[in-house]
């Protein structure tokens, strides 16, 4: 029996698919990293775990591969995403895991040469997007770590799944990783995860974090989320119809529930025509998408939440302020526009500074007048930007990268390649690619 | 008679079968003499002769007294209107709401009956401690209002405001309770939840345990605003208990807002004589409305209502609100069971979110079900 197969022995499969972690004891997350640990110990090397790795990630970013199918089916189900949806989100997030992309990972690992890395790391994964957590997963198992991750009791599927395929592939390579779960209210089996791993890596909010992080051995990627700004260069006629796709597709992946996922769009657009005009076909690409992307279910406090922001705006543009408010007919998109706040009369307070959207295909649009402009706006939140995805002509484009790579946020990208990230992508500011490879 | 006239005599005697019939005459009139309600209701395609049920009347958002003056033509320059503003939320600054109230009588007439019914049930005038200021300190505050209407009414010569703008004085809250247990007189306090914090924070550094009267109640409001680690209902009624020597029974949460003439009050065995006493130190309590407050909860996609027993957004139409706009929708969460309401908790607001939302929304949820019937309310 390999690894894998033990660690979801360990637990009891319920008649709805559910997992039952109140048999799960502590000495069985002790046993579990002893086990991984204990396979380890046998060195693979980087360059055959990437092998591994990259033969894994083939056959997933295959539709039709039974595993990913029953899988995206099963999460889908239980998490309310339409199928389509899922299809799209995780086509986009294992597009990155190459052979090339894996191996070029292994060259790096292997020329950090005796650099300290942890041997045993423990993962806490989140519920929000399936999957989120694989570029570290996959980054400690080619630098030789073994690895335990409790998954979320709401998303318990996709790297139970995946590693099964890893361990289909490779025996020996499967054996290095477990995943379990069990209810976050078990606080003494997440005790004993950051008891028996070096590392552990919990993917949840400020609070969460917070309350781990009193552990040194944990490092936290807590709540981010991801912007993009569009030179007047991208909102020409002939390119404004692409971008706007592609952005909309960045809104819709996930649900715009990760920290990948776009929130506001800023578009440098002196006179506010240009950003009326890409607020307009973003809620055009956005109404495509509800059909060929089917929206999830949206719980209840999102719902409301939602409903929230929309009366905001409605009423504000009542009041006569230039805000727009774009709507789905049901609650599939929501695009809220908003000019220079120059223009405002009267200005609100809070109304000229990055928004967090409820998620659920809800966007802000923004005019700036330019690049000044859009560093003041995104001045306060700057350590809480994931991802940038910037557009426009060549020039612009430079300029944008040059400003935003300035600022610190890890992941600067092109329309439509927000939730694709590259493997050394410096997720939560990289301490913990630093870590496992070294910095650049 | 006029508009205002008929609910006036409704809330003067309820019969709520003419309910419905009045709170259509009500929005009608809105739509007539409400100028921006008015545009509201055609963007969204209401033919008012069209509607026929008090659930199709469109409800504005609460957060509309914002951006807009939600009041009959005129009102603003009426010399008789008040002009209630909102106090924030624990968000953070942001524009205050307002609600021009051009027929304050009304809301009087409202917030007395209610009040009688719910926390003067015994009919028996006491001494009062307001731990808030009146209207006369105060006048932008509907709370403050509702503290001078309340003296007025219910308090015998021995009443004290011991609240001001910006503080609450627990020192002469504290004397003045000191004074009533001398002489055994029974006390009526009033206050926002974060006073009474306050005071209950001071009695306990100084060690001061209170045996008031029995027959002394209070009245808490607000929820966590204003507080930095919120009490629980059950904190509030347990430390009622000990610093007051006040029955669970008398310990009354009261759930209103400036944009409401009307409020809601919890149901306990001294005011709803039927209640289960196994609710008494428990969060389960429900809220009662008045007859000419008719509350549903709301699906926040299609605003259409939830059955009983499901959650939504709760949605009122306030006949006291006949001056300016009835229908109104917050952003409080809860459900609705026999006409009464339960709390579930407030919409959050524009989180931070990213690869942990799920444990976010875990936390968010603890929370609510920690605080059920603590929702802020704007006054």
């Amino acid at each position: 029996m390999n690894a894998t197969t033990q660690s979801v022995g360990a637990q009891t499969r319920l008649p709805d698919g559910g997992l039952d972690s109140s048999r799960l004891f502590e000495s069985e997350i002790a046993s579990a990293a002893a086990r991984v640990r204990g396979a380890g110990s046998i060195n693979l090397g980087a360059d055959r775990m990437a092998d591994v790795l990259a033969r894994a990630f083939e056959v997933w970013r295959n539709r039709d591969y039974t595993r990913r199918r029953d899988a995206i089916a099963a999460i889908a189900h239980s998490a309310g995403y339409s199928v389509a949806l899922l299809e799209n989100s995780i086509d986009a997030l294992l597009k990155p895991f190459t052979s090339e992309a894996l191996r070029a990972m292994a060259a790096r690992v292997s020329a950090g040469g005796a650099m300290h890395r942890p041997k045993t790391l423990g993962f806490i994964a989140a519920s929000n997007v399936a999957g989120a957590g694989i570029h570290e997963i996959a980054i400690a198992l080619i630098a030789g770590a073994a690895v335990v991750v409790k998954t979320a009791s709401a998303e318990p599927i996709f790297f139970a799944e995946f590693a099964r395929t890893l361990a289909e592939v490779d025996r020996d390579a499967g054996a290095r990783i477990e995943i379990l779960q069990w209810s976050r209210a078990r606080t003494d089996l997440t005790a004993a995860l950051i008891a028996n791993c070096e590392r552990v890596v919990a993917y949840g909010d400020d609070l969460t974090i917070e309350s781990l992080q009193s552990r040194p051995n944990v490092i936290g990627f807590g709540s981010r989320v991801s912007a993009a700004v569009i030179a007047p260069g991208a909102m020409t006629s002939v390119r404004i119809h692409g971008v706007t796709e592609l952005l909309a597709r960045d809104v819709a992946l996930f649900e715009q529930l990760g920290c990948l996922s776009l929130h506001h769009v800023f578009a440098v657009s002196p006179d506010g025509g240009a950003a009326r005009e890409l607020a307009i076909r973003m809620s055009a690409a956005l109404e495509l998408l509800a059909e060929s992307m089917p929206p999830a279910r949206i719980p209840l406090r999102d719902a409301a939440e939602i409903r929230g922001v929309r009366e905001r705006a409605r009423w504000r543009r009542i009041a006569g302020e230039p805000v727009e408010l774009f709507e789905g007919r049901g609650f599939e998109w929501t695009v809220i526009f908003e000019p220079r706040p120059s223009s405002f009369a009267p200005k609100s307070v809070g109304d000229d500074s990055f928004k967090v959207s409820p998620g659920f295909r809800t966007v802000h649009v923004t005019a700036v007048r330019d690049l000044g402009e859009f560093r003041d706006r995104i001045a306060g939140i700057l350590g809480r930007i994931e991802a940038m995805a910037v557009a426009g002509h060549e020039n612009e484009a430079a300029d944008l990268r040059a400003t935003i790579g300035a600022t610190g946020i890890p992941y600067v990208c092109a329309p439509g390649e927000m939730q694709s990230p590259p493997l050394d992508w410096r997720h939560g500011g990289g301490a913990f690619l630093d870590m496992m490879v070294g910095s650049r | 008679m006029s508009i205002y006239e008929q609910v006036l005599t409704f809330i003067r005697r309820p019969e709520p079968e003419s309910f419905e019939r009045l709170a259509l005459e009500v929005f009608r009139h809105q739509f007539a003499t409400v100028d921006v309600y008015r545009r509201y209701c055609e963007g969204r395609g209401v033919d008012p002769g069209a509607v026929r049920s008090v659930d199709d009347v469109p409800a504005v958002s609460n957060v509309a007294f914002k951006y807009a003056d939600l009041a009959i033509d005129g009102a603003a320059r009426s010399p008789d209107a008040a002009f209630f503003l909102t106090s924030g939320t624990t968000q953070g600054r942001e524009r205050r709401g307002r609600h021009i109230v051009a027929r304050p009588e009304i809301y009087r007439a409202s917030a007395i009956a209610h009040l009688r019914t719910m926390l003067f049930p015994d009919a028996r005038r006491m001494a009062i401690l307001a731990m808030h200021p009146t209207a006369d300190a105060m006048p932008e505050s509907s709370l403050a209002a509702m503290v001078s209407w309340c003296i007025e009414e219910f308090a015998t010569r021995t009443h004290l405001a011991a609240g001001s703008r910006d503080r609450v004085d627990v020192a002469a809250a504290a004397a003045f309770l000191r004074d009533c247990q001398a002489r055994r007189e029974p006390v009526c306090i009033l206050g926002t939840t974060a006073a009474f914090a306050a005071l209950f924070s001071m009695l306990r550094n100084e060690g001061i345990r209170l045996r008031l009267a029995p027959g002394s109640r209070m009245m808490d409001t607000g929820g966590a605003k204003g507080q930095a680690v919120p009490m629980q209902s059950s904190e509030v009624i347990a430390l009622a208990g000990e610093s007051f020597a006040i029955a669970p029974a008398m310990v009354i949460n009261e759930y209103g807002m400036t944009e409401l003439c009307s409020q809601l009050y919890d149901a306990t065995a001294f005011n709803c004589p039927g209640e289960s006493n196994t609710q008494e130190l428990t969060k389960d309590r429900y809220k009662i409305p008045p007859p000419w407050l008719r509350v549903t909860a709301r699906d926040p996609i299609t605003l259409k209502p939830m059955p009983d027993g499901e959650i939504g957004l709760l949605t009122f139409f306030d006949l006291a609100n006949a001056a300016s706009v009835s229908a109104v929708m917050t952003e409080d969460l809860g459900w609705i069971e026999r006409g009464r309401v339960r709390l579930f908790g407030r919409v959050a607001g524009g989180e931070a979110r990213g690869c942990a939302l799920g444990i976010r929304q875990f936390a968010a949820g603890e929370a609510a079900r920690r605080t059920p019937d603590r929702a802020e309310a704007p006054r």
